[in-house]
């Protein structure tokens, strides 16, 4: 949806291609480079549920990595430093 | 062209424009017929003015972004083509996402972690929080958008604005698609300017008065300086390892907080909390006007992803309240619920949300330093989202 047809085309037009104008050319013959890429298509309800698992259990794991940092880092540095 | 036939009628006053003899409603008219979406756009930018200084929410982000509305969308307007101001700071600051990563070192400079850092399994609600992203990811698809259009949509959920900014950018969505890009950033905005509206009809869907009426301890500890200054290196570490796309993210907002925290850069702490951040808070709000010209705002998409921001919102408190009654279920100190739902980033907003529904059932229950906690935390899980769904969203 949404022009989606021409969605993150990779555009590359040839900087020296001579103008059809002035080369005669017809202008369906003339190639610009232009490629467009189809969008890919909507995830799938299985696709996007993957998604949200996986992306929950990796905040999960992240958060519970950082809590076993902050247990340590007050566990290690409390008698050192006094504020 | 179809003219109403009281303004075609002999009231109407004739004048003579470009040759050709018409009626004042006449061209009033034919102006209105050319400039409708851009009334539209007028009305927008109004509305936003009204909401942060009438209603005082996020007025330092929507005053400049509603007056940007009507700035770029007045008759002839060029302000915001190749070569205008808008132009220039939009392709300055957002387009190369320089003004939210700076801004998020102001941000790092204004928050204390001193609450997780007292108590760090608070920070579980600020990871289930962020359900909302993916729920609302999954939401976007449904609906047909494209994966890297439902990324940037989803990320509405992190409840922080330059976070959105960054993912949507990252993605290619300011450049493929400016008007999904402007809905995004404002809706993200806005959103979070009525976190106290969405958040507290939801919360009180889902708890009970029982639930609500749980007290929490707090007991102040002692942190102290050398964990305070080694927590952004290791956060900045640990999320990089695990979500490298987040990175500059985490490493701004880390950077802003090591400043505050070092304790010989009172000075650069200082300026990065007011001056910096308010900078670029200026610069960033009217930029964000370039992507709201009304042929790309005014379409139906807008509407939708107003929803799926909404919808991100709420699933983000449907999530930490859920993973706060799933605590409870094992937990011997029972926590308020209420605590789940400020895992979401928007700051301090949620906290003061929570606590000020913890004191209409029993004022002697004060929630706020855990809802603090867990607001903060907050930000440091939707920070870890918006990288983990950068690094999802390219490979797709």
């Amino acid at each position: 949806m949404f022009n989606s047809n021409l969605y993150f085309s990779d555009v590359s037009a040839d900087p020296t291609a001579v103008p059809a104008e002035s080369s005669g050319v017809e202008l369906s013959t003339v190639t610009t480079g232009e490629t467009h890429t189809e969008a890919p298509a909507p995830l799938s309800i299985k696709d996007s549920s993957g998604v949200m698992l996986r992306g929950m259990a990796t905040i999960f794991i992240v958060t519970a990595v950082i809590i076993l940092g902050v247990f340590l880092l007050n566990k290690f540095c409390r008698k050192k430093t006094r504020e | 062209m179809h003219i109403p036939a009281c303004f075609a009628s002999g009231l109407d006053m004739q004048i003579i424009v470009h040759g050709v003899n018409m009626g004042i409603f006449e061209i009033a008219w034919q102006f209105i017929q050319a400039n409708w979406m851009n009334a539209i756009m007028w009305i927008i930018g109004g509305v936003l003015i009204y909401l942060a200084i009438k209603k005082d929410m996020e007025p330092t982000l929507l005053l400049p972004i509603g007056f940007g509305a009507i700035l770029v969308n007045l008759p002839g307007s060029t302000i915001a083509d190749p070569g205008g101001i808008i132009d220039l700071l939009y392709r300055s600051g957002i387009e190369n996402e320089f003004f939210p990563l700076v801004l998020f070192i102001g941000i790092g400079a204004m928050i204390d972690f001193g609450p997780i850092l007292t108590d760090p399994k608070l920070m579980l609600f600020g990871a289930a929080a962020q359900f909302g992203i993916f729920f609302t990811l999954a939401l976007a698809s449904l609906v047909g958008f494209i994966p890297r259009e439902a990324a940037s949509i989803a990320i509405i959920g992190a409840a922080d604005g330059p976070t959105s900014i960054v993912v949507a950018n990252h993605l290619g969505i300011s450049s493929n698609n400016p008007g999904l890009f402007g809905a995004i950033v404002v809706a993200a905005y806005s959103y979070m300017a009525l976190v106290p509206i969405v958040q507290r009809p939801v919360i009180q869907l889902i708890t009970t008065k029982k639930e609500r009426l749980i007290r929490m301890e707090y007991h102040q500890k002692d942190v102290s300086k050398t964990t305070r200054i080694l927590f952004p290196i290791v956060i900045t570490a640990v999320v990089g390892f695990a979500a490298p796309e987040g990175l500059p993210l985490i490493g701004c907002l880390m950077f802003g907080n090591l400043i505050r925290e070092c304790g010989v850069l009172n000075s650069l702490s200082e300026t990065a909390q007011k001056v910096l951040a308010n900078l670029i808070t200026i610069f960033l709000g009217i930029s964000i006007a370039k992507t709201m010209k009304a042929e790309s705002f005014l379409q139906t998409q807008t509407l939708t992803v107003l929803g799926l921001g909404l919808a991100a919102f709420v699933f983000d408190t449907v999530g930490g309240v859920f993973f706060a009654k799933l605590i409870n279920l094992f937990a011997k100190k029972k926590v308020n619920p209420m605590i789940g739902a400020a895992g979401i980033s928007a700051f301090p907003m949620s906290a003061r949300v929570v606590h000020k529904l913890g004191q209409e059932e029993d004022n002697q229950n004060f929630l706020l330093m855990h809802a603090i906690g867990a607001n903060v935390s907050g930000q440091i899980a939707s920070v870890v989202a918006g990288g983990l769904i950068l690094s999802l969203a390219l490979q797709w």
